[in-house]
C-alpha cells in the first residue's frame, strides 16, 4: 500500500494507524497495534531485516543474561525475553498486548521498564 | 554515630566487591582465548572493537551500540592465536559455579537457542554441540551477521558459561565451526 503514488499522504497515516498484526505463540495471542505511524514510518527507512535481527537476538540474550536464567527456559521466559527485545527496540512505536486463550476475554498491555516485563490492564 | 555509619558504608562497598568478584569469568574458568589484560571495561572500546570487527566483514558500523556496559556481563577482546596481534573476536560472558549436573543439557540448550532464534528458519544458523568428560556445550551462529552463542554445562566439575562472540570470520562454515569448538574446548572449570 505504501508503494502506490494514488494513496494519499493522510490515506496512508490512517491506514497505518488502525493496522494491527495478530499473531500467536504458546498459549498466547499478542497483537501489535501502531502507536505512532510518523515514527513508525521513520523506522522503515532505516529497517534492514539482518541487522534487526541481530539487534532483537542480543537484546533478547541480554534480557536472559540480566534474570541470569541458567536452566531450561520456559515458554513465558522466552515470551518475555522477546518481548523485552520487541519493545525495547519498538516500544515508541508500538502496543504490544497479550491474551491467554480460552482466557478470561481480556487482552493485556505489556510495558517495559528496564529489564521489567509487566503485564497491565490496557483500561486502568 | 558517623563512625557507625563509615563502618556500615565500609561493609556495604567491600561486600558489593565480593560479590562482583565472585562472578569474574577468570575466577570461574581458563581459558586461552580470555586473557585478563584484555578485559574491556568503557563502552566505547566495546562499540569500537564491535565496529571494527563488522567493517571488516560487512561494511559499516556494528547495528548494536552499546550505551552502557551491563554489570552482569564481563567483555573481553579475543586475538587470533596465530597473529597474535589480530582482533577477531569480541566476547560478552556470564560465567557461575551453579551446578547443574542434574539438568538436562540439551533441553536447556535447545530453550536458549529458541529463545533467541525466534521463528527464523534453522538455515540460517550453524549449530552444534560438544560432549565430552568435562563439559556439556552448544554454540548456534547466526550466518546473515556475526554473531555466536555458546553455551557451557559443566560435568566433571560444576559450572555455568553463557557467551556471546562478534567474530571476523570471512569464511563461514568450517571457519565458524573450527573457532566455537576450540573456543569451547579451551574453556575449563577450576
Amino acid at each position: 500500500m505504501d508503494n502506490r503514488n494514488d494513496v494519499t499522504d493522510v490515506q496512508l497515516t490512517n491506514y497505518i494507524s488502525k493496522f494491527a498484526s495478530v499473531f500467536f505463540s504458546g498459549d498466547y495471542i499478542y497483537t501489535i497495534s501502531i502507536k505512532n505511524a510518523r515514527y513508525l514510518s521513520y523506522a522503515k527507512e532505516a529497517f534492514n531485516p539482518e541487522k534487526m535481527k541481530k539487534l532483537y537476538d542480543r537484546h533478547s540474550k541480554l534480557y536472559i543474561d540480566e534474570k541470569k536464567f541458567e536452566g531450561e527456559l520456559t515458554v513465558e521466559q522466552r515470551q518475555q525475553a522477546g518481548e523485552y527485545a520487541l519493545l525495547l527496540l519498538f516500544g515508541n512505536e508500538i502496543h504490544l498486548t497479550k491474551q491467554r486463550i480460552g482466557g478470561n476475554n481480556r487482552a493485556e498491555l505489556i510495558k517495559r521498564s528496564g529489564y521489567d516485563i509487566q503485564q497491565v490492564n490496557p483500561c486502568l | 554515630m558517623k563512625n557507625k555509619l563509615f563502618t556500615l558504608a565500609m561493609f556495604l562497598l567491600f561486600s558489593s566487591l565480593t560479590l562482583k568478584g565472585q562472578q569474574h569469568p577468570l575466577s570461574i574458568i581458563t581459558n586461552s582465548y580470555i586473557k585478563p589484560g584484555n578485559q574491556i571495561t568503557d563502552v566505547d572500546s566495546l562499540n569500537d572493537l564491535r565496529n571494527l570487527l563488522y567493517s571488516l566483514q560487512f561494511g559499516g558500523n556494528d547495528p548494536l551500540q552499546y550505551d552502557e556496559l551491563p554489570d552482569f556481563n564481563n567483555y573481553y577482546c579475543i586475538f587470533d592465536k596465530v597473529e597474535t596481534s589480530k582482533k577477531i573476536g569480541a566476547l560478552e560472558i556470564q560465567c557461575s559455579k551453579s551446578d547443574h549436573r542434574n539438568i538436562n543439557f540439551t533441553s536447556a540448550f535447545d530453550s536458549y537457542f529458541q529463545a533467541i532464534k525466534g521463528d527464523e528458519p534453522i538455515e540460517s544458523y550453524i549449530v552444534g554441540t560438544i560432549r565430552n568428560n568435562d563439559i556439556n556445550a552448544g554454540y548456534f551462529y547466526y550466518k546473515p551477521q556475526n554473531s555466536l552463542n555458546v553455551m557451557i554445562y559443566g560435568k566433571s566439575k560444576p559450572g555455568f558459561v553463557r557467551a556471546a562472540i562478534d567474530v571476523f570470520l570471512p569464511n563461514q562454515g568450517t571457519a565458524v565451526d573450527n573457532f566455537a569448538q576450540d573456543f569451547i574446548n579451551q574453556t575449563k572449570f577450576k
